[in-house]
This record gives C-alpha cells, structure tokens and sequence, in this order.
C-alpha cells in the first residue's frame, strides 16, 4: 500500500459523533450558509463545526472515545472536508500522536493491509476522541455560559483561552 | 374728557377672599404698581378690568380669552366655595370723568343647590352727584357709562397684556391700518367724502358723454373719440378693479407669509434635522451592515487558508512531526540498507557522512582520497577502492510492504505553509478585533451625533412620530407666498403703468374735443365733469397726504419714544422703519445704522417697538396732553431687563395720565418687604416724589395650594 492508498483509506472515513450532540451542533452551524448569522455565533457546514471541537478536544488534551453503547451520527466523508490545508493539519497533529495510541510509523512500513485498516480505524477513533472533548466542552459552556456565545467572538475566545492555558503549562 | 381711576376693589374674587373693603386698591394719576409674585392675583386683577370692561376673561387653563359668565366658577374664591354656600364674588371700579363720579360693581351671586351652584348676575352702577349717590337703572346708560373708563376705540390702546402685546397693533393689515389711522386722524368723514366725489364724478363723466353723443351722433370723428374714450374708461375701471384684487390677493399672501414665518424657522430647522438624522441613520446603518458583515466572518477566518485562527497555539505541532518524518525517514533508509545487506553481502556499507558521488568523482581524477588525504594514484588499490565505492549497485526496489512516505511528505509539505502563519495568529486577530471596536466606536459616535440632533428637532417643535408632510407644506406655502407677493405686485405695478398709459391718451382725447368746436351747451357739461373730477382728486389726494403725514408723524414718534425706552442699553435696538406695501398697509421693521433689517433681538426689543408704537399712537392722538384715560397693563415687562423697566417709568407719565401696571420684576420673596433693588429704588422715587403714583405689593399670608390660596395686599405708597 502506498501514500495516496492510505489517505485514500483515511478519507473514506465518516467520523461519528455522539447523538447528545446533535442538537448543539444544529444549534452552532449553519447547513448550506458559509456564514454566521442570527443571535448567536455559528459556524458553516457541520465538519467545520466538528473541525473545531476537534481542535478544541485537541488543546484539551484528553479524549472521549465513543463507546460501543453511545448513539452516534456522522456526515461527510473525511475527504470532502474543507479546507484541505486544515483536513491535513488534523492528520498531522493525530500522525504525531499515532506512538501514543500504539503505531509507529516505521512498523506501518511494513503492516499487513489488517493493521493498516486498524490503524485507520484508531486514527479516526482518536479523531472522535478529541472532537467529542471538544463538543463536551462546548455542551458544557452552551449549557452554563451561554451568553458568551453571543459574542461574534466567542470560538475564538475559547481557542484563544485554551491556548493560554496550555502556554502557562 | 378725562377718566381716573379712583379705586378697584374685590370681592372673593379668585384669591381675592373676603368683602371688598378688604381688598381694595387705592390709585391716583401717575404711575400704579401692583408688585406680585407669580399666582399672587396680577393676572387675575387684570381679568377684573376685563370683566368689567369688556365682559370677558383670560382662562388660564385654556390659554384664551373666553366670555365671564362661562368661567364663572373659576373666578369665584376657592376659599369661600370650599367654606360658604351663600357669598357673592365681584367688582368694583369707582372712578372719576370731569368732575363725574361713577361706582360701577359687577356681582356674581353664587347660592350652593344640591352639589352645584346657582349664579347670579348683576351690573350695578352709581352717579355721585352733589355727594348724592344715584343708581343708574337703564341699561344702555350703563354701558355709556362702563365705556368712559376707556372708550372701545382706544381699548386696544389702552389694555395690554405681556404676552399678547405683538398682535396690538397691527398696521401691516387693511382692518388694523385703518383703524389705527382712524383712531389718530378721525378722517372718517373724509373717506365718506372722498366715496361721494368719486360717484358724484363718475355720473358727471356718463352724463357729458351721453350729452356729447347725443348731440354729435352725426359727427364720426366725434363719435369715434367719444367711443375711444368710453372704453378706455371701461379699460381703467375694470383694471383699477383688478388691481384691488390684486391688492387683496397681496394682503392675503403676505398675511400667509408672516403666519408662516414665524413656523418656516422651526420647520426648515426641523427639515434640516430631519435630514441630519436620516444622513446619519443611513451611516449606522451602513457601518452596522460593515459590522456584521466582519462579525459573520470571524468564524470564516478561523478557517482561512492563509492563516487559520483555528490553528492557534499548535505551531510546535509542525515542528514536532517534521522531527518525526526524519526519523522515519532515517530509520527507514536503515531499514532498507539493512535489508540490502542481507540480500548482497559485499554491499559496501559506507559511513554517515560519506562523500557523495561528484565527491568520489573529484578524488579519481585528483587521485586523491579525501576522506584520509592521502594520495590514490590512478589504477593503484586505493583509486581502484575509491571506483569501486563510486559503482557500488544502488538499490531500486523497497523492500517494505508499504511505502508511506509521500503520505507523510504530503502532509509536512501542506502544514509547513502554517509554519509562518500560526505565530502571528494573535495579531491578526487582535487587527480584526480592533477594526471591528473602531466601526463601533464609529457607530456610537454617529448615534450620538444622531441624537443631538435629534435634540435639535425636537427642540425646534418636531415629535417622535416625526411627520414631515406639515413642515414641507409650510416651506413650500412659503416660498409660495413669497413668490405671490412679488408677482402681486409685478401686476399692480404693471397695472398701474397701464392705467397711466391709458389716461395719458384720455387727456389727448379729451384735448382733441376741446379743439372740436362745441356748443355751449356742451360746453357746461364738461365743465361739471372737470369740476367733478377735480373735486374727486383734491379729496383723494387729502386722504393720501393725511394717510402718509399720519404714518411719518407715527414713525417720528414712535421712534422717539423707542429711543426713550431703549436709552442707556448696551444692545443697540436700531431704528423704527415704516414701509409702505403695494396693498396700502405698512410693515414695521427695526432697521440697524446702514439701513439693513436688524433681526434676531430679543423678544424684550420686539415688545419696545409695540409698546413704542402704541405710546406714539397715544401721543399723536393726544398732541402734547396726556392721554386721558387709563393706561392697565398685565406684565408688560416680563421680557425686559431693568434698563428697559426705568425708561418706561421715566416716560410714562409724560405720556399717559394713570397708568395701572401689575409687575412681578420689582418682587423679591426673600426680602423683608418682598423687594428686590430695583423695587426699593422705585418705592424710594415714588416716596421723593420723582414718580407720581401708589406702590402696592400683594403677599400670601399662608401657604395654600390655588383651591385656598388667600391674597392680601400692603400698600407701600398710598
């Protein structure tokens, strides 16, 4: 298996989400408007909303794997998210973790297509991980804060928290 | 002929509680002063003198004048209606015509029925004759007898209240110039004269002219003239026609203009807020639009491609997995030589740092190993080493399952793009976030701008509904009027001129048949016509020249008076001018040295030149007497300033005989004696004798609200 078969293999992917979610992601994105509008803060498309619980979950820095009881939902194949600069920058940051949930890259090197597809499924895994963190913690402050978010500015404060936080660290 | 008010008193009339010895007003020739605080009786005396006199009131609460009876209630003490059922509330004036003395009291009975009140009318008046007192019983004798305080024609003169003193006199109206004309020249039989001679002219003109037909009917050149005349005659009557309507149509379009010049400042200030405000909600609006617009892009921006605000914080991320990429690529180059060996074991395995194949190229044609510095002469065993490393076989095939390499290459050269950009994430959202604070600031500031002038609207009349269709109409009646007036008078003049034309060609005509020999009979018709004529014109021309002396006598005086009034004033007040209009009437402005409009004075200087008018309308009625009646004014100073109130005590008795004036700039409630300086340095003339004349100050012995309110009256100077 080459490069492009293994992103191929990764872009397949639909990452899930919990169903406790759903309606703070409705409630935070736009579907088909690339803006935000109306009272509160939003987002565009749903993956750019789970983009950013992703990197959320990320700075958080610990995951909330999906367990096998947890109603889910997904959307988007993982190739169709935008931009791509960004996709890739979620792949890197979780190829730099890849040790850690227990794949070297050089052992890939020489993996059967099972591990391969193992590795995948971890990666994803880790993605929902994060990207569930991120939404609890959104859940969270939409549930306790929710005036913040009607500050056209409050995804931003909340990276910009997090990323003072892992300064001080 | 000469009325002086000996006495006005009160009987539970308003504040004025109690019998009408207790509240009774001593007055002599001079000046009178009633001294009072607001709501202490001043309006409410002068409303006594209205009753009497004209058998109306001035209803505070409705801000006009309404008939006595209908307030009947109101002017009755509140006092004596909380405490009695049975009282009467009244009047009495006492004065003196000649050697005449006159009581008249109006009385209103009031007797409790039920929870409301029965009233009761009465007009009582008595004669002293010989210290006999005689009760006047007719009723038209009465109303002689009310009048001689101060005739009708002179009331307008003669009664004047502060805040309706503008509207007095009027000389810019045909009714109010005529009036005032007739009230100084007593030309009325003049202007019956003057109709007689113009109707006895015309039937003197239609008679020679039927006479002269008549008699030359046969004579064509006659006849031709005679009808040539006819109907240049017909010609100037119906333009002199037009021309009164054109007069009319004047009066009536300058009557708008001046109605709606004191509504154009306010209007055109309130279309300019109006606008103002429009401009400026348009602005926020616009910014509040660039506001948005910057605000619904922010989560765009955490998406950038350029530079992703999302990414902030992880730039250590990208050096972190290059680190990794290297070494995997390091260890899989290891893996792969490894790999080689086992498969060729003479593999030459070349130390790190080993020279590269230019490298070894250099050294054979140097003969020279450059990694010990040693010679390697050509074909000898180390040159033959140094070839053999240079051909070593190169290993073309992995010898991995997979091959993730581009994978991960693709990925370090994609993110490395962010490597510059994540660190100045911060200031370029702390750009975006200060752009976004100026268009708020900006904002604010429009919408304080707004409000401003908002203020300014409403201050200028506007309310919050902010219905623009009146002040629109009142611009557009404006400049309609104005432009009226100048076509009005485009047409008089235009008129006029054709009428000149016309009777310059009557005079031909009427010097052609004189050549023409007539006969005698003939003859003595025209010379009753020209005798007509004449007599026509030299009354016509005495209205004229008594009209235009009265008006420059008037403009004389009037500012001879206004000079008195305004002396010692630091606001030069300018000069009284009268103009004459198109239509007859005449319009009063006050004019600065160089002969321009002087505008914006205060109502104080507009009040002076009332009040100046009326003195030299009096003056001129009167020659050098003094007027001989009763001057009564109700806070005629309220706008004026202490210089303004001197003149006028310096000069009003030179010109009215007794004057009663109620004044509140002379009271001072903290003061002792309820005076301020200026009140003291009065009472002090009056007690010197510089000032003729009585000082009264009324006071409220308790505090009460209005229902209750009792007053009572010090006199200072009797």
């Amino acid at each position: 298996m080459d490069g492009s078969q293994l992103r191929d293999l990764i872009g397949q992917k639909r990452p899930r989400y919990r169903m406790q979610y759903r309606a703070l992601i409705e409630a935070i994105s736009n579907k088909g408007d690339s803006t935000g509008k109306g009272d509160f803060s939003s987002f565009g498309a749903f993956y750019q909303t789970y983009m950013y619980a992703f990197i959320i979950g990320y700075k958080l820095g610990i995951p909330k794997y999906i367990q096998g009881n947890d109603k889910t939902d997904d959307f988007f194949v993982f190739s169709n998210w935008k931009p791509t600069s960004i996709r890739d920058y979620i792949i890197m940051l979780l190829l730099n973790k890849s040790e850690k949930f227990g794949f070297k890259w050089i052992e890939l090197e020489n993996a059967s297509e099972d591990t391969i597809n193992t590795f995948v499924t971890e990666l994803i895994r880790q993605m929902e991980g994060y990207a569930n963190a991120g939404f609890e913690y959104l859940q969270n402050k939409w549930d306790n804060e929710n005036m913040k978010f009607r500050n056209p500015f409050v995804f931003v404060n909340f990276i910009e928290e997090l990323s003072k936080s892992q300064f001080s660290q | 002929m000469a009325a002086i008010i000996k006495s006005i008193s009160f009987k539970n009339f308003y504040n004025y509680y109690g019998s009408f010895k207790q509240n009774t007003y001593h007055f002599k020739e001079g000046i009178n002063i009633v001294n009072a605080d607001n709501n202490m009786g001043k309006s409410k005396f002068y409303n006594g003198i209205l009753w009497i006199l004209k058998d109306t009131v001035y209803d505070s609460d409705l801000k006009r004048m309404v008939n006595a009876p209908s307030s009947f209630k109101k002017m009755a003490s509140g006092k004596a209606l909380n405490e009695e059922t049975n009282f009467d509330m009244g009047i009495n004036i006492t004065f003196i015509e000649n050697v005449d003395r006159y009581s008249v009291s109006k009385i209103v009975q009031f007797t409790k029925v039920g929870d409301s009140w029965r009233t009761n009318e009465k007009l009582d008046i008595l004669q002293t004759i010989d210290n006999r007192d005689i009760p006047i019983l007719d009723q038209a004798d009465k109303d002689k007898i009310v009048q001689k305080i101060i005739p009708v024609e002179l009331m307008n003169y003669a009664l004047l209240q502060g805040e309706s003193m503008e509207q007095l006199v009027d000389l810019s109206s045909h009714n109010g110039l005529s009036s005032t004309i007739e009230a100084l020249a007593g030309i009325k039989n003049l202007i019956e004269i003057c109709e007689i001679s113009k109707d006895l002219s015309q039937k003197s003109k239609k008679l020679s002219n039927d006479k002269e037909k008549e008699i030359n009917s046969t004579n064509n050149r006659i006849t031709g003239l005679i009808q040539e005349r006819e109907s240049l005659e017909q010609r100037i009557d119906s333009t002199s026609e037009q021309i009164e309507t054109y007069k009319t149509e004047f009066s009536e379009a300058t009557k708008r203009k001046d109605t709606l010049e004191a509504l154009l400042l306010n209007s055109q200030n309130r279309e300019k807020f109006r606008g103002i405000q429009k401009t400026l909600q348009n602005e926020i609006d616009k910014l509040k639009e660039r506001k948005n617009e910057s605000e619904r892009n922010i989560t765009t921006m955490l998406f950038s491609e350029s530079s992703p605000w999302l990414l902030m914080g992880l730039e250590k991320q990208i050096t972190y997995f290059s680190d990794n990429y290297k070494n995997f690529i390091i260890k899989l180059t290891e893996q792969r030589t490894i790999h080689e060996l086992a498969a060729d074991p003479t593999i030459l395995l070349l130390p790190l740092n080993s020279p590269d194949k230019s490298s070894l190229l250099r050294m054979l044609e140097g003969e020279k190993c450059e990694i010990c510095n040693r010679p390697a002469l050509k074909n000898s065993d180390a040159w033959k080493h140094i070839e053999m490393v240079l051909k070593r076989p190169k290993s073309t095939q992995s010898s991995n399952k997979n091959d993730f390499s581009s994978f991960y290459g693709g990925v370090q050269t994609t993110v490395s793009s962010f490597l510059n950009s994540i660190p100045e994430l911060s200031q370029s959202i702390e750009k975006y976030r200060t752009a976004i604070d100026n268009i708020e600031e900006a904002i604010n500031q429009k919408v304080e701008e707004k409000e401003i002038a908002k203020l300014e609207f409403l201050n200028a009349g506007g309310s919050e509904n902010n219905v623009d269709t009146n002040d629109r109409q009142n611009i557009s009646d404006y400049t309609l009027a104005e432009k009226t007036i100048e076509k009005k008078c485009e047409n008089i003049k235009k008129a006029e001129n054709q009428i000149k034309q016309w009777k310059i060609r009557l005079n031909q005509i009427e010097d052609d048949l004189k050549g023409i020999n007539a006969n005698s009979e003939i003859k003595s018709y025209r010379d009753f016509k020209d005798l007509m004529c004449c007599v026509e014109s030299i009354f016509l021309n005495s209205r004229e020249r008594i009209f235009d002396e009265i008006l420059k006598s008037l403009e004389i005086n009037a500012n001879q008076k206004y000079s008195e009034l305004t002396q010692g004033n630091l606001s030069a007040g300018g000069k009284l001018n009268f103009s004459k209009q198109a239509d007859g009437t005449v319009q009063v402005c006050i004019k600065n040295i160089n002969d321009g409009e002087l505008t914006g004075l205060g109502t104080g200087f507009q009040r002076m030149k009332q009040l100046s008018i009326i003195m030299a309308i009096i003056s001129s009625k009167i020659g050098n007497k003094q007027f001989d009646y009763p001057f009564i004014s109700d806070a005629p100073f309220s706008e004026f300033g202490d210089n303004f109130i001197n003149n006028f005590f310096k000069i009003a008795p030179n010109v009215f005989s007794q004057s009663i004036i109620f004044i509140k700039e002379l009271y001072d409630p903290k003061s002792e004696d309820f005076l301020n300086d200026l009140g003291k340095k009065i009472l002090r003339k009056m007690e010197n004798g510089e000032i003729p004349g009585t000082f009264y100050v009324n006071v409220i012995e308790e505090r009460a609200d209005t229902t209750n309110l009792v007053t009572k009256n010090k006199c200072y100077k009797g």
